[in-house]
């Protein structure tokens, strides 16, 4: 049965339009050079929620813009960033953008495009200033940039040429590809490079990654498959399936050997008393001399008497 | 008679997105606001499935994995987490706190009614 999701839209509408009014006075109460754990963590949740629901629903526009805050969020939660006045500015106008998209969506407004591609790189420049301060994390050109996408499974493998880019941007770009997945540099002569990246992503997200950094007409992306190990009986993996399980199912849950003691013993109990009854009625049955035992339905056996 | 899942996330939107569903699929469904409303409806009926959400206000999903995994009524009671990632620091995670698997988000009510079928049927 196919279910039409543009009936829960409402519901989202009104649910994001809350998060961002809770977002908008969370991020102008915050204290910067003290910002409460608890604070942060409630900013993230109301990033982290829009989202959730943007991209369950398909608003692709608003997934894009949360997909950047929420990161930015989470690792200035986790203490992996400190916060700034700027985060917080840059904060309020991703969230007057999402407000515009949301109006967009559920009032057909209009939505300034541009406007959405300065905030989308203004936050982008808070990931690249970030890399910037800590140059240890991309040390090698040739090395592999480590993520937290390293135990990842990946479907494809792109490689993506580069001409006309000097070392300081192909270290950019190898961190930034290296959020889609696991990214690995090489240069190839004065000004040309290769990226090969494993990702879930898509090539429309490595020009989107890249075009912050450098034109796309110096882009080039060639695509293959990655092999899969196939987890599931359907032949497709965990990840094509976006579910999983720890167990097989009927391992679940192991019989429970206390219990079925226990029902076992039920079981025998209600035999033995079935049988005491048998000779019980069969004996009252013979008194009354019925020919078919009332009790049970049996028809009499002429040797009870 | 239908069996019951108790649906917990803070999301209003999925809430509903996931009961209309799975009712459509004919299962009875328990909404839950947060993890601390999804544990105190458990205690009131033992479910046979639960579905969480990881990141809630009051209690979270692993919190609530935990708590439910310490009552005696849901040591056998199948539990996944709704989750937007599937690394295998979450899936870890997870599974330590006692659930017994995870739906990425997002997904569509096909792919949720056909995961639900497969657990309890």
């Amino acid at each position: 049965m196919t279910i039409d999701m543009s009936q829960f839209f409402q519901v989202f509408f009104d649910e994001a339009e809350e998060l961002l009014a809770e977002m908008e006075k969370l991020l102008l109460g915050v204290d910067v050079n003290s910002p409460d754990p608890e604070d942060l963590n409630a900013i993230f949740r109301t990033a982290h929620s829009i989202k959730g629901g943007a991209s369950t629903f398909g608003l692709a526009d608003m997934t894009e813009v949360t997909h950047i805050l929420e990161s930015l969020l989470d690792k200035i939660r986790k203490g992996e960033m400190a916060l700034t006045a700027e985060h917080v500015d840059a904060f309020l106008a991703a969230k007057d953008i999402l407000k515009m998209q949301l109006d967009g969506h559920r009032l057909g407004s209009a939505v300034d495009l541009d406007a959405v591609g300065d905030v989308r790189m203004l936050l982008q420049s808070f990931v690249q200033e970030e890399i910037k301060a800590k140059p240890t994390i991309v040390a090698d050109l040739s090395a592999h940039v480590k993520t937290h996408h390293e135990n990842e499974k990946f479907h494809h493998r792109f490689s993506v040429n580069f001409s006309a880019v000097g070392d300081e941007d192909l270290k950019l770009l190898t961190t930034e590809l290296s959020l889609l997945g696991a990214a690995k540099s090489e240069k190839r002569g004065s000004d040309s490079a290769l990226i090969v990246l494993e990702t879930n992503g898509s090539e429309d997200d490595i020009l989107a990654v890249c075009s912050f950094i450098l034109d796309v007409d110096k882009i080039t992306i060639e695509r293959e498959e990655i092999a899969q190990t196939i987890d599931d009986s359907s032949g497709k993996s965990e990840e094509e399936l976006g579910y999983g399980f720890f167990q097989p199912l009927d391992a679940m849950f192991p019989p429970d050997e206390h219990q079925d003691a226990q029902r076992e013993a039920k079981k025998s109990r209600g035999k033995n008393r079935s049988r005491s009854i048998s000779k019980r009625w069969k004996s009252r049955c013979k008194k009354r001399s019925r020919k078919t035992c009332w009790h049970s339905g049996i028809k009499h056996d002429s040797r009870w008497y | 008679m239908a069996k019951t899942i108790l649906a917990v996330d803070d999301s209003g939107s999925l809430r509903q997105m996931v009961a209309f569903s799975l009712k459509a699929a004919g299962y009875q469904v328990i909404e839950a606001v947060d993890g601390q409303d999804g544990l105190e409806k458990a205690k009131n009926q033992v479910v046979d499935l639960v579905l969480t959400d990881q990141n809630m206000p009051r209690m979270d999903g692993l919190t609530l994995i935990k708590s439910l995994r310490a009552l005696p009524t849901y040591q056998r009671v199948p539990i996944l987490m709704l989750t937007t990632e599937s690394s295998d620091d979450m899936k870890a995670k997870g599974r330590a706190a006692g659930a017994n698997g995870w739906l990425v988000k997002p997904f569509d009510p096909q792919k949720l009614t056909e995961v639900v079928k497969k657990v309890i049927g």
